[in-house]
């Protein structure tokens, strides 16, 4: 209960800490961080309003709080490109990118324990050996290129599948709508297989060798019930790297949908890089950054919850 | 106890003790104690803890797991700062403006470490851990190399056949005595020893431990002997101290405790040994239950739950050390003979057996 | 009980200088490393990579800039362009020679300069421990509060394109986990015995780490570096990618990926081979960097 807490009250320094580093992003980039704010045709008024809102003739900090407050109201601004709030944009996309990404990591840590356990249980065996390629390779494939790849081969010479876009329905049973969502969460599914497979991978043969097992085995314990010992004891820690893995596949979103068009944050991020948008900019950064750091403790508060024993520092 | 030799760099004299200590106290914070963001708990593993060691003697310290004995030896020689108390060292204070600093002290007083796989570098050859004291002192690398192999010969280990091995190529009897050599690379005159011969066979321990005893012969050395095992501090041991959760219980010379132990701590360890023979099997263990918590102890005799002979007085007032001089009175003050922190040793107190031990 | 074990040796003068000696640690990490095939393989392949990137001015046959609208988006194989043309009719080979200059540049310059950075302070925080290993983790734990991709853009894309930003971001990105390795291997050492004796000696803390802490920092280090780098690789050219990195005409793989991408539907597999690049120095970095780890297992 206590280490619940600390962890608890320990997120609210890092988160706030967080936004300090969106707020700063504005302002380390070269040039005038109103001119930034704000489109390129805009009148002397609305310059004008703009600065009284964000007190940008005040010290920074004073602006760090200004800014921090209409954060805290849901005031993200304004898109320089298209006008609209960037809040309103962002929660339109948020539902988006949480498709694909809770997909592909779905997708992703069911491949990677069957891989991971295969390889566990095979270890140092030729079986193993290809399981553990396939998994280096999966680490280290850029997942912007495998997006082309992908379309390139389902999209381009089967055509079963199409390149871009999101389905007119966007999320539903339909094929139609599926068939858009299938490559997008195909490519986001294959780092964290990888990863998932190696620490799988790594726990097993850990546990495998460990004496308790062997006490098991020697004890004449079938076969499946030391896999649920193995799988018990390996819970905690793989538990930890899905949801890491998840938050990651949130946070690096912006390289695939940008490849398959998919309307979600990432996309907007990649949009607003381009047409130096910052207000959008900042504002996709800050709402990814605080899922992550909000996930991170959702994934601590359990893994303590099934394994009392860890007690992380801090 | 033979007396030591004449030391060039002795500097206060025979009857100087080589190492007197004061009222030590070290106190270690415990995360989370009391309650959230209040009240700091602290482990008391050293409290209040004096004694002396003369020159050329060997001062046992015994004690269960926990009693405070490590980190005893390591406040000794300044590798854990004390929190309260003093440290004299051949008449001068350690850590005082006018006496010497703890690299000094290091200069002559070292540590043999327990033998564990921690306590020598894996990725050092023996003779570059040998010759690393030297070296950090200014000698140069031929002179301290050269001083590494003549060390391992003095402990009993072949310098070509060893100088140039990694630790986990040696045996654990031999990583002790490599242990000893890099203790006595600097020339120590107090050599503190923490469990040496725990880790080993008892084949191998008895060797050590007639190492150790020729080595104080020869270099006439003092020692301080930390060790859990009674039957070794009584081998090597001129003196012998008993602790108790970080508290001195017992004192003296090493037949007068364990032939005549005073305190009921001591007495009960004693008994704890399996005696050889099987007629003579015991059915009741002689001490009983666990050790309370070192963490934040209640007023009193901190073996109070444990006692057989625990009276009301023995929960309030912390029994202090009381002497037995040789002609049978008692005095508070230290000097050198039988102490036995116990209200029954205190005539004063006002325990029913008080004056009867 | 007598005492002449330690008179059965005794030494007459001064003793030989022993004539064997044992293998130390770092040789023994060669020997292993040199017995693995992944470690062969994956160097092999590297230093083919790093070789025909830094040869770039010897070995392309044409200048990577000069463009023709007539040999546009020519297939793999044809004459005078071995790997066909981009968009812009300029030969493939030699865009992805000199391309690699600027992605191993982005890729791997900022994994140094963590190294660095983020390694010396990890060791600082390990080894002073107390308040200051508390101040240097935690802001270590802001960082880390971002995933690397989102990090990497952030920096990236507030500071503008550029190589020189797109490293500057990189090398951010990765300090503070390199930090992190270099404290948790550093803490775990300060408390063993071994560093006790040397402060029992009586040696300065910077010489009890040089000597005793700094060889068992190192090799984690170095591991988890070395699969550093290979993100780095991938990061760069996706920064690259998104438009951030390098500046065309430029040659660089993520950036020669991004403006193929329209041609995918013409000739698909001239699109997709910078990416291959990428992918094979990636996984030759990860597989060079499990190897260095199974060669640094220390047998006890």
């Amino acid at each position: 209960m206590l280490y619940t807490l600390r962890r608890v009250l320990y997120t609210v320094p890092i988160a706030l800490s967080v936004t300090v580093i969106c707020f700063l992003l504005v302002h380390i980039a070269p040039g005038d961080p109103l001119q930034m704010m704000l489109p390129d045709n805009a009148t002397p008024e609305a310059v004008a309003e703009l600065k009284a809102k964000y007190g940008l003739d005040k010290p920074l900090p004073v602006q760090y709080l200004v800014w921090l407050g209409h954060v805290a109201h849901g005031d993200l601004g304004a898109s320089i490109s298209t006008g609209r709030s960037v809040a309103d944009e962002l929660s339109a996309a948020i539902g988006n990118t949480a498709i694909i990404a809770t997909g592909g990591a779905m997708l992703g840590f069911l491949m990677g324990i069957g891989l991971g356990l295969v390889a566990g249980l095979r270890a140092d065996t030729f079986v193993d050996r290809i399981a553990t390629t396939v998994a280096i390779a999966a680490i280290s494939v850029p997942h912007y290129w495998l997006a082309i790849v992908m379309t390139i081969i389902f999209a381009v010479e089967l055509n079963w599948l199409p390149a871009i876009g999101i389905g007119p329905g966007g999320v539903s049973l339909s094929w139609e709508d599926l068939s858009h969502i299938v490559l997008p969460v195909l490519t986001l599914s294959l780092i964290p297989m990888g990863i998932i497979a190696r620490t799988v991978r790594g726990k097993v043969v850990e546990l495998m060798a460990m004496e308790f097992i062997q006490t098991l085995r020697a004890k004449g314990l079938r076969p499946v019930g030391i896999l649920r010992h193995v799988v018990k004891n390996a819970a905690p820690s793989v538990m930890a790297v899905m949801g890491l893995q998840l938050g990651y596949l949130f946070g690096g979103s912006i390289l695939v949908e940008t490849v398959f068009n998919w309307p979600g944050v990432g996309f907007l991020m990649s949009n607003a890089i381009l047409r130096r948008d910052m207000p959008m900019l900042q504002g996709a950064i800050l709402m990814l950054a605080l899922l992550f750091v909000v996930l991170n403790l959702i994934v601590d508060l359990l893994q303590t919850t099934i394994d009392p024993r860890i007690q992380r520092r801090g | 106890m033979k007396p030591a030799a004449a030391d060039s760099r002795d500097r206060g004299g025979q009857a100087q003790p080589m190492l007197i200590a004061r009222a030590l106290k070290k106190y270690f914070p415990v995360r989370g104690g009391g309650g959230f963001l209040t009240g700091r708990s602290y482990l008391h593993a050293v409290d209040d803890v004096s004694f002396s060691v003369s020159k050329g003697e060997t001062v046992g310290i015994v004690g269960e797991s926990g009693c405070g004995k490590s980190t005893l030896a390591r406040i000794v020689l300044d590798l854990i700062r004390r929190d309260a108390g003093q440290l004299i060292f051949d008449g001068e204070a350690v850590g005082a403006s006018d006496g010497i600093t703890p690299r000094e002290l290091r200069k002559s007083a070292q540590m043999v470490f327990q033998d564990s796989h921690a306590s020598l570098n894996p990725r050092l050859t023996i003779e570059d851990t040998l010759a690393f004291g030297p070296m950090v002192h200014g000698m140069a690398r031929r002179e301290a190399v050269a001083r590494a192999l003549h060390l391992l010969n003095l402990v009993g280990l072949d310098p070509r056949r060893h100088a140039g091995c990694y630790p986990h190529e040696l045996s654990g009897g031999q990583r002790q005595r490599v242990n000893i050599a890099r203790a006595l690379s600097l020339e120590p005159r107090l050599v503190v020893m923490d469990e040496p011969v725990s880790a080993l066979d008892k084949s191998v321990e008895a060797q050590v431990l007639n190492l150790l005893v020729d080595l104080r012969q020869r270099l006439s050395l003092t020692y301080l002997f930390i060790s859990h095992d009674l039957n070794v501090v009584r081998f090597i041991s001129d003196r012998v101290m008993v602790m108790y959760l970080g508290r001195v219980v017992e004192i003296g010379a090493v037949d007068a405790v364990f032939g005549r132990a005073a305190h009921p701590y001591t007495r009960g360890l004693l008994a704890s040994r399996l005696a050889m023979d099987p007629d003579k099997r015991i059915a009741a263990p002689p001490l009983s239950g666990d050790p309370p918590s070192p963490i934040d102890p209640a007023p009193g005799c901190r073996f109070a739950g444990r006692c057989p002979f625990v009276e009301e007085v023995c929960r309030v007032v912390t029994p202090e050390l009381v002497y037995r001089h040789g002609d049978g009175t008692d005095d508070k003050r230290h000097d050198g003979s039988h102490g036995v922190a116990c209200h029954m040793a205190d005539a004063a107190s006002s325990h029913s057996k008080a004056g009867s031990v | 009980m007598d005492v002449s074990l330690s008179t059965a040796l005794t030494v007459t003068g001064e003793p030989a200088v022993p004539p064997s000696r044992s293998r130390g640690y770092w040789s023994t990490v060669r020997r292993n490393l040199l017995r693995d095939p992944r470690a062969i393989g994956s160097g092999l392949v590297l230093l083919l990579l790093v070789i025909g990137v830094a040869g770039a001015p010897l070995i392309a046959p044409a200048d990577p800039y000069h463009t023709s609208i007539l040999a546009r988006l020519k297939p793999i194989g044809t004459p005078g362009h071995l790997l066909g043309t981009d968009e812009l009719g300029r030969d493939m080979l030699s865009r992805l020679l000199y391309g690699g200059q600027s992605t191993f540049l982005m890729g791997v310059a900022p994994v140094l300069i963590a190294f660095l950075v983020g390694g010396t302070l990890g060791l600082v925080a390990g080894c002073a421990g107390g308040a200051i290993n508390m101040m240097i983790m935690r802001a270590m734990d802001v960082l880390y509060a971002f995933p690397s991709v989102l990090l990497a853009v952030a920096l990236s894309g507030a500071l503008g394109s550029g190589i020189g930003n797109a490293m500057l971001a990189l090398t951010l990105v990765f300090i503070a986990p390199i930090a992190r390795v270099a404290e948790s291997a550093a803490t775990e050492i300060s408390h063993l015995d071994f560093v006790d004796a040397a402060r029992a000696s009586g040696a300065s803390a910077v010489t009890i780490v040089r000597v005793h802490v700094l060889g068992h920092v190192l090799g984690p280090v170095i591991v988890y570096a070395s699969s550093l780098s290979s993100l780095g690789i991938v990061l760069a050219a996706g920064l690259s990618f998104l438009g951030l990195g390098v500046i065309p005409p430029r040659p660089d793989w993520g950036l020669m990926l991004s403006t193929l991408r329209q041609s995918i539907y013409v000739q698909p597999m001239v699109a997709a081979l910078p990416g291959v690049l990428i992918f094979v120095t990636s996984i030759g970095l990860n597989m060079l960097s499990d190897a260095l780890r199974d060669a640094m297992m220390v047998k006890k």
